[in-house]
């Protein structure tokens, strides 16, 4: 999958690595993508489905393949605004996973705006909405043409056209389909301009974001205690991402001596 | 009567009668072909709007139909496109007007007028007609307008105009649901009506007769005043003078001048011949005489 077109700043984090997103450049698993204000950015796989990422939006792309079952693209959207149009030729289900709520569907054109709104433009969608405690509630579908708010209560208001406010404040170019661009970039090798080693800032919302979705983070960025900053910041804010007591004081979970026998 | 009087006379009957048919039959031609030529306008307005529906359907409203979800936009609309194809026109044609009257519209500013609802009730009631023109007064002047009925014969159009639950949120938000249903297939429910004003073309037909007729009349003038001194040099003067030559001749004179032979045209024929007769008469008196 790649960076199709990229409007503003897009900072791809892969790895420890900050990079600057641009068209053609190619997504990997477990990437983090994050636009700037006024940025809007589209990526495209090559069974046609295709994401677009409003401004202000942070999103990380995972496949989950569990047990056999067939592979899902996962989307964790921390915060923001996308859009994903999957054609009947998509080869897997994709599931936007928000921080209360998780959508998933096929053959479908969805638009979500943070873990509040969400509008079906056509096909359907199954929205599970989560409890305080992350368990999954039971899935509810939407067809096409429902508009969908979920209120502080967790409870999902289905409406049957967008909000005003909804479509006013929506990124302009969701409004149309989203176009197929990857054909542009066949045989093309395009490299994201490096922009340093992830500071804390970069990922402190990812870090603080929900345990499901830090699997694999402490692995990830480990490497990066080796940078003062970095470690001193996630000691102070260790309390909301506590995985990591354990590598920055591993002495606090050494086994204790036992007393000696008199 | 002199000759000169009775040939002018039937020389201006015949001028005036002449004058007179070219007169009628010019203005008719005039008329004629500015009244074709406005109504070839109004042909080529009417399909200029036309285009613009087609243009509309075919590559506008594809473009722009997920956007329906969203915000209803009349541009997506055949007829909207139209009439405002045709507004555009007006800017710099105001006496031209295009409306796609309806009798139940969605849009309000399509609803038929008096007349315009009496040529869509036409188009309704009479099997097969395609076309209706006519005249009427209007305060730009007098107009001539051309109307085609709009029949639904796209499925696609029920979409917004059979029943309200059918039709697209956004465009029930814009303009309700009172208006612009319960259309079925195959109705003709509106008429295209383009008014094209009179004034320029009749006007610029009536100063081309104008012209004509002066110009005809002063070569009718011309060629009235050329034969005149045509007869009056070729033919009275000199039938006066040999008329004069007989008199004297006829008094005794015999040797009053002869009178100059010039040409071989019918009047010197007529000289000589005369001649021959002079010196026969004084020939034979002469005898006569001795």
């Amino acid at each position: 999958m790649r960076v199709t077109f990229v409007d503003g700043q897009m900072k791809l984090l892969r790895g420890t690595q900050v990079l600057l997103a641009a068209p053609g450049v190619v997504v990997l698993d477990s990437d983090i993508l994050e636009t700037a204000p006024k940025a809007y950015a589209l990526i495209e796989f090559p069974d046609g489905v295709r994401l677009a990422l409003g401004d202000e939006t942070r999103l990380m792309l995972r496949t989950l393949a569990s047990g056999g079952k067939p592979a899902m693209r996962e989307f964790a959207v921390l915060q923001g605004w996308v859009k994903i149009q999957s054609p009947a030729a998509s080869v897997a289900d994709f599931q936007l996973q928000g921080l209360r709520w998780s959508i998933q569907g096929r053959e479908t054109s969805v638009i979500v705006r943070d873990d509040a709104m969400l509008f079906v433009e056509h096909g359907a969608v199954a929205v599970s909405v989560s409890d305080l405690k992350g368990r999954a509630g039971t899935p509810q579908r939407l067809n096409s043409g429902r508009f969908g708010v979920l209120d502080e209560n967790r409870a999902l208001v289905l409406q049957e056209r967008p909000a005003e406010v909804f479509v006013t404040a929506m990124p302009r170019p969701f409004r149309d389909p989203l176009p197929r661009l990857l054909e542009r970039f066949k045989g093309r090798e395009v490299e994201p301009r490096p922009a340093g080693e992830v500071a804390y800032g970069d990922v402190a919302h990812w870090l603080q974001g929900p345990q499901l979705w830090r699997s694999g983070f402490v692995a990830r960025f480990r490497p990066r205690l080796g940078d003062k900053a970095f470690r001193q910041q996630l000691a102070d804010n260790v309390a909301r991402h506590p995985e990591w007591d354990r590598i920055l004081f591993p002495e606090k979970y050494r086994p204790r001596n036992p007393p000696a026998r008199p | 009567m002199k000759l000169i009087v009775k040939f002018n006379l039937v020389l201006s009957l015949v001028f005036l009668v002449g004058l007179g048919g070219a007169a009628y039959v010019s203005h008719e031609v005039l008329q004629r072909n500015a009244r074709d030529e406005i109504l070839q306008n109004a042909r080529i307005m009417m399909q200029g709007s036309l285009a613009a529906r087609g243009y509309t359907i075919s590559q506008i409203t594809p473009l722009l139909q997920n956007q329906l979800n969203y915000e209803f936009l009349p541009q997506t609309v055949a007829a909207y496109a139209a009439t405002e194809y045709f507004n555009e026109l007006r800017k710099q044609y105001p006496d031209y007007t295009y409306k796609e009257a309806t009798l139940n519209p969605t849009n309000p500013r399509d609803r038929a007028t008096d007349w315009e609802a009496d040529i869509v009730n036409s188009f309704r009631n009479t099997q097969g007609q395609t076309e209706i023109m006519g005249e009427r007064d209007t305060p730009a002047g007098r107009t001539l307008y051309l109307a085609r009925p709009i029949k639904i014969t796209d499925p696609g159009c029920l979409r917004c105009h059979s029943v309200p639950d059918a039709a697209p949120a956004s465009m029930l938000a814009r303009y309700g649901s009172a208006n612009g249903f319960g259309w079925q297939l195959n109705e003709i429910v509106g008429a295209q009506v383009v008014s094209v004003p009179m004034e320029v073309p009749i006007q610029r037909a009536d100063a081309t007769f104008r012209v004509f007729m002066v110009l005809l009349v002063a070569l009718v003038g011309f060629i009235f005043v050329l034969l005149n001194i045509l007869l009056i040099t070729l033919v009275i003067r000199p039938v006066n003078r040999l008329a004069r030559i007989a008199d004297r001749v006829s008094l005794g004179e015999m040797n009053v001048e002869e009178f100059p032979v010039k040409g071989r045209d019918e009047i010197s024929t007529l000289a000589e011949s005369f001649g021959r007769m002079r010196k026969s008469l004084v020939h034979a008196l002469k005898m006569l005489e001795s």
